[in-house]
């Protein structure tokens, strides 16, 4: 079986008076259906993995392939097209357009792909709002609706083109608990639809002992998860 | 090519007042350079119409390019020959109606034969040079307008009197002479004749109205001293713009010289030229400021909105779709700006002709302006034109923000 994501010694180093290494020789494999939660202190790299994941950044050195496909020589189009295709972000911020209704921002990503009619975009992004319960606030904006809402409205939206992959960084960091529980409560049951995996970046090890794997990241490498975690 | 008319849209409703400062930047802008195209077209092609009006196209007259070498220069080639007086030639065009049947039978102009002299307008002691041009009243019609710019008396009156003359309004007004005075004229050739003033003509040419006189073809054949002298044919061609390629081939086939306005004139061609170069070069430096104006806003939206972009890149929305959404943006203000820009102009330019003014000198007129499609499409490209490099830069730049760099400084 071809891994879904796959890396091989993957390096990142910042370019700058001091040259910063983020991650070093990270050799991974993510299969579908997996639930990996990316654990690790404050500035270990974790987030910088996820990036890397998620095509959003380039490694200095090393590869990362996405079903098999090396990506570091692709251009940025080509990387923004396997993204749009098979990867799904939710961020720690909701990063939701301000101007735009929830359910523009979730239809967003399948207008950029351009495979459906507008028609079906429209009821795919209310078909996702209605699963995440927010049938109601399809047409408030963002600024309308609770912390926990617009999360749930930015899951929608990385669910839009039906990815492989959903990548998640602190998705619940700025959530209450009940937020929290109820955001990574959901995240949780896209875990296996049609093989589809979920990476979570998180700092709570009480919501990494849920994931199926844990990769625990420390000085931009992978090290054993800690015993009394 | 929906989604980024959608966002772009979007954005410039976010930003109002501005998007309408920018627009009204555009429309200033393209308003004012549609006004003074106008107005300085207008102008220019109504001076020319005048002058084009009052002179004839083209004068043929019984001189050549070149003089014709002397008899003796033929024959002794190499040498050089001094002291030698000159062969004169009997003046005048040869066989005038048949030169002008054979021009009429191919130009499409009309033909109208005169004879110009040299002459001095004698009244209560003064003298003052002028030309006078003996007509035939019939066929001058055909030629000028000079029937239509008598402020006194006639055309047709010239054969009314003996010896009558029309005068230019101005020379008219130097020798203090009225409609019925009596002048003395005097040729180069000492001969002299006293003719009456019957009519006043004012061209608005002030060369033409200061030292020209019209009388009959004979009584100017009388004091050149050559019964049924012609030196001098003048056309009116169908096309006042042609007049140039016509004259050149009528110079060919008579062998006459053949000026046309264009030529008497060069100097004035050149001036109007060198006024065009000058308005166009104003009219390109008020739309080029105008679109500093959209360049500042397109500038201000995509700093404002560096988030938004990087999100939509995130997502995986390509570079050229956000670098378009911003071009749509200025498109869309360079689009209103210069439609609102060509109503202000109309009405600039409908205002700017209803303005009516005295010259000291003449009837009241109004400023002459014209309405051409040219001067909009002008004003209009470049202002879009302008608006698209406005927006170039700062959505290149926008385009090429990475995602990557946003995120991380967010969280």
């Amino acid at each position: 079986m071809t891994p879904l994501i796959e890396t091989r010694k993957a390096t990142r180093i910042l370019r700058g008076e001091i040259d910063t290494t983020l991650v070093r020789d990270i050799d991974l494999a993510i299969n579908p259906g997996e639930f990996v939660a990316i654990t690790g202190p404050s500035g270990s790299g974790k987030s910088s993995l996820m990036y890397l994941l998620g095509l959003l950044d380039t490694p200095t050195s090393g590869d990362v392939l996405i079903q098999g496909k090396p990506t570091a020589k692709m251009d940025e189009d080509a990387r923004a097209k396997l993204r749009l295709e098979t990867l799904g972000f939710v961020f720690q911020f909701h990063f939701l357009l301000a101007e735009f209704s929830a359910l523009d921002n979730v239809t967003l990503p399948m207008r950029a792909l351009g495979k459906l009619s507008d028609k079906a975009m429209r009821a795919r992004g209310l078909d996702l709002l209605t699963r995440l319960g927010l049938k109601d606030h399809a047409h408030k904006r963002p600024d309308q609706l609770s912390g926990g809402q617009r999360q749930r409205v930015a899951i929608a939206r990385a669910l839009a083109n039906d990815p492989q992959v959903i990548l998640a960084d602190e998705p619940t960091g700025n959530l209450d608990t009940a937020s929290t529980e109820q955001v990574f409560g959901i995240i949780q049951t896209l875990v296996g639809e049609a093989g589809r995996s979920v990476i979570i970046v998180t700092h709570d090890p009480h919501l990494a002992r849920r994931a199926s794997r844990r990769l625990h990241v420390v000085d931009g490498q992978l090290a054993p998860v800690p015993e009394d975690d | 090519m929906g989604l980024a008319i959608d966002i772009a849209i979007t954005h410039i409703r976010s930003r109002l007042r501005q998007t309408l400062v920018g627009v009204l930047g555009v429309a200033t802008g393209v308003g004012f350079s549609v006004m003074m195209a106008s107005l300085m077209e207008g102008s220019q092609r109504d001076f020319i119409a005048q002058l084009v009006d009052s002179l004839p196209h083209i004068t043929i007259s019984d001189e050549r390019r070149t003089p014709p070498p002397q008899p003796a220069a033929l024959i002794y080639d190499e040498v050089e020959i001094s002291n030698l007086s000159t062969v004169d030639r009997r003046r005048g065009i040869k066989n005038p109606l048949a030169v002008m049947a054979e021009i009429e039978s191919w130009a499409p102009a009309k033909v109208a034969p005169s004879v110009r002299a040299n002459i001095l307008l004698r009244q209560a002691g003064r003298d003052v040079g002028a030309v006078m041009l003996g007509i035939d009243p019939k066929r001058e019609a055909e030629v000028s307008n000079i029937a239509s710019k008598m402020v006194e008396g006639s055309l047709d009156n010239l054969v009314k009197a003996s010896n009558a003359v029309l005068l230019g309004a101005r020379l008219a007004e130097r020798l203090g002479i009225r409609v019925g005075n009596t002048v003395t004229i005097s040729s180069s050739g000492g001969k002299t004749m006293t003719a009456t003033a019957v009519g006043i003509f004012r061209t608005g040419v002030a060369q033409v109205d200061d030292s020209q006189i019209y009388a009959l073809t004979r009584s100017a054949q009388v004091l050149a001293g050559q019964t049924g002298l012609i030196n001098e044919l003048r056309l009116k061609a169908n096309d006042a713009l042609g007049a140039r390629e016509l004259a050149a081939r009528v110079e060919a086939e008579t062998g006459y010289k053949a000026v046309s306005w264009q030529e008497a004139h060069e100097d004035l061609i050149n001036a109007f030229n060198i006024r065009n170069f000058i308005m166009y070069t104003v009219v390109g430096a008020i739309l080029l400021v105008a679109s500093f104006g959209t360049y500042n806003i397109i500038s201000t939206i995509t700093h404002e909105k560096t988030r938004d972009i990087a999100i939509m890149k995130s997502l995986g929305l390509r570079a050229a779709l956000v670098r378009r959404i911003f071009v749509l943006e200025a498109l869309v203000i360079g689009l209103i700006g210069m439609l609102a820009g060509f109503a202000l102009g109309f009405a600039m330019t409908k205002a700017l002709g209803a303005v009516e003014f005295r010259s000291p000198f003449g009837d009241a007129t109004r400023l002459p302006v014209i309405y051409s499609p040219i001067h909009y499409g002008l004003a209009g490209a470049i202002a879009l034109g302008a608006s698209l490099i406005a927006a170039w830069l700062p959505a290149r730049k926008a385009a090429s923000v990475n995602p990557v760099e946003i995120i991380r400084g967010a969280s």
